[in-house]
Formats: structure tokens, sequence, C-alpha cells
């Protein structure tokens, strides 16, 4: 047996309306063919896949009822390396492949319509409540222009027939030579991206800190769908305030970033993300203080080490965090410069695990123009 | 004595060695001294299996390469047999008996085979996962497909890169481990003498925990080089503060990991008089010591909010590889441990941090909470025998069992079980899951086992 990967990731089941349970389902901890988990400063935890050679039966049952069972990857020191919620299933049956997701599923479909010379209006939403009970609420939307009340809740309600429940895509191939085995490939997500699930709007124009609008998002989201914490104690206040408004038809993934965008009051970026236990993280970004370095790297070893020589595990790196090369001198960068020669603001990490070993990608912050920094404030 | 070599599934051995010292035409393989088989020992010695090393770092920025990760291949390999059959017939018969039982892994449990050579007082046993036989000519006798009765048969196993033995070491029977590091019966204790090739490189154990009380209960469990129960002077505090608070400071020794690589720090700390606990986190801040010392190594990260009690609780601050340490000239490595704490939401928060434990261990985890309130042990297993002999269990699981023992509950273990290192220890520590609460003099019997593992050969060791 090649390398043994040492995560655990614990898959528990999916409860009611997706809601995650801690009831366990299945340990992966030495099944595992390959595991990649990556983690962003502005969405914590993102994408995890683990892949595993499996029985027919178990990758028949991963298809069937695999979709929104949870997980927690555990390191090797019990610490939490990733958390997520699964939305993908690939099964390989040798020359067979199914794959399902809840990428398109939406199980409450409204349809945004204007008659011919009237105003756009948004018609009732239409829900399908087996797919609400068993995944939580997912929001579709799709648009019409020129169509009656009627005939826009008629579309409504044949589109939600149409994508009410995810979709399996089938791919078969039939060729000489090995047929191949049985695996099975997890696609996860963080817990982040599921906010994007619900619409919401506001009229209010009530002036409230960015920060505390984020923590009362969350709020009014887990009264349709209860998956986060509510608890607030990793939100750093940021000082700045905006209107409450909410555009109608706004996800509230929309919304946060919106408000979590703009910064704090010492005109400063924010990180933030779903992280342990579904709590949201919200601090000002590490960049601020670049002489503060969280990780250190030295061109000779293959390890990334913290700030006092310890070794750090792939699967414990975070983002929002400076890494300083040790070898690489640099003349002296401005106090206030994230990014030098030597040392960069980390804004996304990759973790990968094979049989072949362990890698870890640093990834720094994205150059963003200035029109796509005002897009996300709009 | 001659050499013992067997092929064992459940109730059925087959002899692969005549105690004879030749085999008998056409015998029952089933008994040692009527077998038709023989190793062509001259031929062939287990294969020890080869390390799979994962490197960290190399040319051309440094010379060499330091070791990360290791763990070990399946060993596939020949054992060449002779068959005397007596009849055509019947050698094609005990071939087909070997060929079955080799390969019942798939459906049923490995096969194992048995390694005893002659003066060797103990056998050693590797889980067959695969195996095909290949009939040869002998020499200097009828080819095989002229219905030879004396043919060379080439075993080719696939099996466990280890072997294990027929039982289980003992290493505590039935102790009694109360709930503190210091005093009588305390939860560290001594894993004593090991036998085994793979002693530093942790071997598996069955830990059998039975704590006394009712109520949940959430275990930690680490196997330790050693552990240190440091007092905390003036170490009472009030905050309101979201930035937190430093409750007290004191030094612990950790020197054994200047040798010891694979050694890591971990803070566990015991706080009582407490006030509203459930709005309150600790941390531990890691202090580099030496006269006038003030740099922050480190802050290990907030722990949860912590339980209901007001009473007494235990509250795990994470781990961390002090390889700063790891410097020629430093006599006794010390670094200063700062408790601190916060409130998570602005409520006045009150603590007493008494001690805390400072572990240098090998393995760490903690399980899911289970019930004691019913007769019952936790398990913590990391070797099985489902074949016979005792080999790794893979992954190692936790699991509740009533007096039978059967299954009763399912409990998850976060981290590694422990294993079994030359030199270590074995520490417990634990609290009612639902408030938090960690008596010191709570007890539990703890009985733990010992699964050795063995690369080839292993005489009376």
């Amino acid at each position: 047996m090649p390398f043994t990967i040492p995560i655990n990731p614990i898959v528990y089941a999916a409860g009611d309306g997706g809601i995650p349970t801690t009831v366990p389902f299945a340990e992966l901890r030495g099944r595992m063919r390959g595991y990649e988990q990556t983690i962003v400063a502005r969405g914590g935890f993102e994408t995890m896949r683990a892949r595993l050679t499996t029985t027919p039966e178990e990758a028949l049952d991963w298809l069937n009822n695999g979709l929104m069972r949870s997980v927690v990857s555990y390191g090797p020191q019990a610490e939490t390396c990733w958390e997520g919620v699964l939305l993908g299933v690939t099964a390989t049956f040798g020359q067979e492949r199914r794959s399902v997701s809840l990428e398109k599923m939406a199980n409450r479909v409204g349809c945004k319509y204007s008659t011919r010379g009237g105003s756009p209006t948004t018609s009732s939403a239409v829900s399908d409540t087996f797919s609400q009970a068993r995944y939580g609420i997912k929001d579709g939307l799709i648009s019409a222009s020129g169509i009656t009340a009627t005939a826009a809740a008629n579309l409504a309600a044949m589109e939600l027939g149409r994508r009410a429940w995810p979709v399996m895509t089938p791919a078969s191939s039939v060729r000489t030579g090995d047929v191949g085995d049985v695996s099975v490939e997890l696609a996860f997500s963080g817990w982040y991206y599921l906010l994007d699930w619900l619409l919401t709007s506001s009229t209010s124009t009530t002036s409230t800190v960015t920060t505390t609008q984020a923590k009362a998002l969350l709020v009014a989201y887990n009264a349709v769908n209860a998956f986060y914490s509510t608890s607030s104690q990793d939100v750093t206040a940021s000082g700045i305030s905006d209107e409450e408004y909410i555009a109608p038809d706004t996800s509230y993934l929309q919304k946060l970033e919106a408000l979590l965008s703009q910064g704090n009051s010492s005109n400063e970026r924010l990180a933030w993300g779903i992280y342990e236990d579904r709590r949201l993280v919200v601090a000002q970004w590490a960049g601020a203080t670049p002489d503060t370095v969280a990780y250190r790297r030295v061109l000779g070893s293959g390890q990334l080490y913290d700030a006092a020589d310890g070794p750090v595990a792939a699967w414990n790196a975070r983002p929002d965090a400076i890494c300083e090369t040790a070898d690489l001198l640099d003349i002296g960068p401005v106090a206030n410069q994230a990014d030098a020669a030597a040392r960069f603001y980390v804004e996304r990490v990759v973790c990968t695990i094979d049989e072949s070993g362990v890698g870890l990608a640093l990834e720094p912050q994205a150059t963003d123009s200035a029109d796509a920094v005002l897009a996300r404030y709009s | 004595m001659a050499s013992d070599y067997r092929i064992i599934v459940g109730g059925t051995t087959l002899y692969l060695s005549n105690s004879t010292g030749a085999p008998v035409a056409g015998g029952a393989a089933t008994a040692a001294a009527t077998t038709p088989w023989m190793v062509r020992l001259t031929d062939w010695t287990p294969t020890s299996a080869p390390p799979r090393t994962i490197w960290s770092g190399g040319p051309p920025f440094r010379n060499g390469a330091d070791p990360l990760y290791q763990a070990y291949e399946t060993v596939t390999e020949t054992i060449p047999l002779v068959l005397s059959g007596g009849t055509h017939d019947t050698l094609a018969a005990r071939l087909q008996q070997l060929k079955q039982l080799a390969n019942v892994a798939l459906f049923g449990v490995p096969a194992l085979l048995q390694v005893q050579p002659s003066g060797a007082t103990s056998p050693v046993y590797f889980e067959i996962y695969s195996a095909s036989a290949q009939e040869r000519n002998a020499p200097n006798a009828k080819g095989v497909g002229e219905g030879a009765i004396v043919i060379n048969v080439d075993l080719t196993i696939t099996r466990s890169p280890h072997g294990g033995s027929a039982s289980l070491a003992t290493l505590i029977n039935g102790a009694t481990f109360t709930n503190r590091v210091t005093g009588a019966n305390p939860n560290t204790q001594s894993l004593g003498a090991l036998t085994g090739d793979l002693v530093y490189e942790g071997q598996p154990l069955n830990i059998q925990i039975t704590p006394a009380g009712i109520g949940t209960r959430i275990l930690y469990a680490a196997s330790v080089a050693s552990v240190a129960s440091v007092n905390l002077t003036a170490a009472t505090g009030t905050t309101t503060s979201t930035g937190g608070i430093a409750l007290g400071a004191s030094a612990a020794t950790i020197s054994s990991v200047r040798a010891a690589r694979g050694l890591k720090l971990r803070i566990l700390v015991r706080v009582d008089t407490l006030t509203n606990p459930t709005k309150m986190q600790l941390r531990a801040r890691l202090i580099a010591t030496g006269a006038g010392a003030t740099d922050v190594l480190i802050d290990l990260p907030w722990s949860r909010a912590l339980g209901s009690n007001t009473t007494a609780q235990i509250v795990d601050l994470g781990g961390w590889a002090p390889d700063f340490v790891r410097l020629p000239i430093i006599p006794s490595a010390q670094i200063s441990v700062e408790i601190w704490m916060r409130s998570i939401d602005g409520t006045s928060v009150t603590a007493t941090a008494s001690t805390f434990d400072a572990l240098l261990y090998y393995d760490f985890g903690v399980t899911s909470s289970f019930d004691v309130s019913s007769a019952g042990s936790l398990y913590l297993l990391g070797a099985q025998n489902l074949s016979g002999a005792y080999l790794p269990l893979n992954p190692p699981r936790a699991v509740f069992m009533d007096a039978t023992p059967a299954p009763t509950q399912r409990v998850t273990f976060r981290g590694t079980i422990p294993r079994a290192w030359s030199g270590s220890s074995l520490y417990l520590a634990w609290y009612v899951a639902s408030t938090g609460l960690a008596t010191a003099t709570d007890t539990s019997s703890v009985t733990v086992t010992h699964a050795p593992l063995y690369r080839s050969l292993r005489g009376n060791n």
C-alpha cells in the first residue's frame, strides 16, 4: 500500500431539510486514493474532493443518497482541516460513469416578468416540498417579458418540474482493453456558497454597521435553512455603515459580499468566511500588517513553518496570512506593502494529497481591476 | 524441530512443510507428518516490506533530504514449493486445495501464512490478500504435462507488510486511572517494555476504558513520552474583553523534543470556579524562556466556548511542534505557557486556571460523546484478529460495547488512536459531555493490550 493519506473526513448523515446532523455515516480514513481541499480568504472553506475505490453497491448509495451529507475533515492531531457539504458525486463503473449534482437544482422557483407595457414584478414562488424536505430550500429565478401573470406562473411551475431534483449526468463508452474499476469522487462545497441558495430583499434605508448587517443576514437565512451557527464570536466589527436596502431577488451571498467588500474604518480590506462549526469569521485582512509573518518557507525544505519555526502540516495551512521565503532577501519593502519579492499575501491555499505524497499551493491575492472591485459593491 | 510453514483459514490448516523433513507422497496436507508439501527453503526467506518514504527538501537548495512520512507496501513474493502427489490425480487435488485456500480474502477473512523457521520459539503470521500457484517441472522427473507425480510449485502471494502474533501482550491490566496527572493512580501510566520490530514507528494497541459513574463522557487519549502537571500561580481573572486577558504563565520543560523529532507539545488546561463559562474561550500563548524573555512564539487558536459547568473543566488548547528548541546549545529546553481568557460577547467571565497538562506526545485524539450509564466499556481498537492473528485494524476504530462484549454505541475518534512507542505511556483525561465537568477524583479501569508486529523473522521476541 503506498503513502497513506493521513486525513480522516467523517461524513455525517443528512438531516431533514438538508440540516447537518452529528450522526456519523462513514469515515473515509484509509480508503482514499486522493484528497484535495481549498480554502480562500474571502469565503473560508471552499472545495474538497475525495476519491475512493468502492464496491458497486457503495457507489450507488453515494449517487442515490449522498447529496447534502455534511463532512468534517480531521487531521491526525484531531484538528479540523475542512468542513462542508456534499453537492456532487461522480461514480465510475468501469466504462460507465454517472454524475449527480445539486448545482442546477432549484426547488422554489419564481418568474420575474413584465406584462406588455407593465412594470417588472415577480410571480409567487412555487415549491416542491418533497425536494425541500430532502435538501433544504434552494431558490431559482427565471425571467420573461411581455407575458401575463398566469403565463409567468405556468413558466415557474414548468421550471420547477424540470429542476426540483438533481439531474443525473451519464457517460457511457465501450472500448477494448482494461474495463477499469469502480470508484467514486465526492465533491464537497464549503457552507459559505450555500448562502447563494436563497434570495432576499429589503426596502429599509436605515444605515447600520456592515458586519452587524452580515450577522443579521445569517440569522434571517437560518430561519429558512438552518445551516449556520449564528455565533458572532469571531466577527470583528467593521466600524463602517451602509444602507440596509437589498434589491429584489438578491441572494444572501451577494448582499453579504457587497457589505464586507467595503472593508473597515481603517480603510483596510476584510477577510471573511464560514469556518469551523459553520461560524462566520470576519477580520481585517493580514495584508494590513505585512510585517507580521504567519508562514515561512525555506527553499531547501519541502515544508511550511509557522512564525516560530514549527512545521505546519499542509492540511492545516490557512489563507489570509503573510508568507515569507527566508532565503529571498528583500531590500526592504515598504511597511504597508503586502506583496514583495520575499513575501506575499496568501489569498488561497490548495492542499493535495495522493498516493505519491503531499502538496500545498499558496496562491497570492487576485489582481482586481477597479471596475471589478466596484462591480461587487453594486 | 523442523521448520513449520502453514496456510491457515479458519479451522483448516494446510502444512507446507513436513515435520519429518521430507514430503509424504500423496499424503494429507492437513497434518504436519503426512503433508505432501515441502518448502524449498534454500531458495526462499520471507521478504521484509520495503518502506515507502516521503521526503522533504533536497538539491539544489540543500544536500540530502529529511524523511517526513513513512508507510509500508504490501509484499508480493514467491514461495518455492515441492509437491509429491503419489498419483497425478492426487497431485492435482492437493494443488487445487492450495489454490482455493490461498484466495479467500475477497469474500471471507484473509488466509494466514505462518512462518516459523527451525529453532524459532514463536511463529509470525502474515495475512494473504491474494495468491496464484504455477506448477513447474521438477528436476529429473516427468514433466507436468506428461502426468508428473512430483512437481515444483511457485506460490506467489501478496500479503500484509508485517506479521503478527497469535495473541496480544497485556501491557496494563485493569489498572485504575484517576482523572489527574499527579497523585496515586494517575491518568498517565507506562506501557512498559515492548516487543516487535516497529517499536520506534508505533504498533497497534487495544485499549479498554471503563469509566466509573453514569452519564455521558468525552475522552482525550494520547501516547506520550512525558506529561507534566504545571501549576499556574495567580491565575484568576475576570474580563468582559473580547480581546482577552492573560490568566497566568508557567514554564514547561520540553527537553525530550530535542532528540525526538516526532514529538509534539499539547496543552490541556484545568480551570475551576468559573462564571458564565459558555461565554468564555481560552487559549495558550507560548513564550520563549530565558532571562527577560518576552518573545511570543505562537498563539494557539482560541478554544470552543466552554461547557456550562462552573466547578471544574479541562480544555484542550491544541498542539504545536516545538522545532525551534532542536538546537545544539540548549542544555534543557523550556517553554513558557501563558493561559489567556476572553469573553465572546462582552458578558463578564471569570475563571481560575489551576494547572495545565503539558503533554509531549506521539499520538493524540478525542472521542465523540458516549454514555456510560449502562454497563460496558469504551474500546479504542488498533488491532484485529479476524483471520486468527493480531494485525493492524485499518482504520482503527472506537466503539462502546456492553459486558458481552457487543457494540452498543457508535463512537467516532478524532485524531490518532494511541499506538505503542518504545518508552511511552498512555494518557487519558475525560469530562462530562453535556456540561464539561472534569472531576479530578473520577476514575476509570483501564486494560491495554498490544499487538507486536514483525517484518520477517521473530525468534522468541
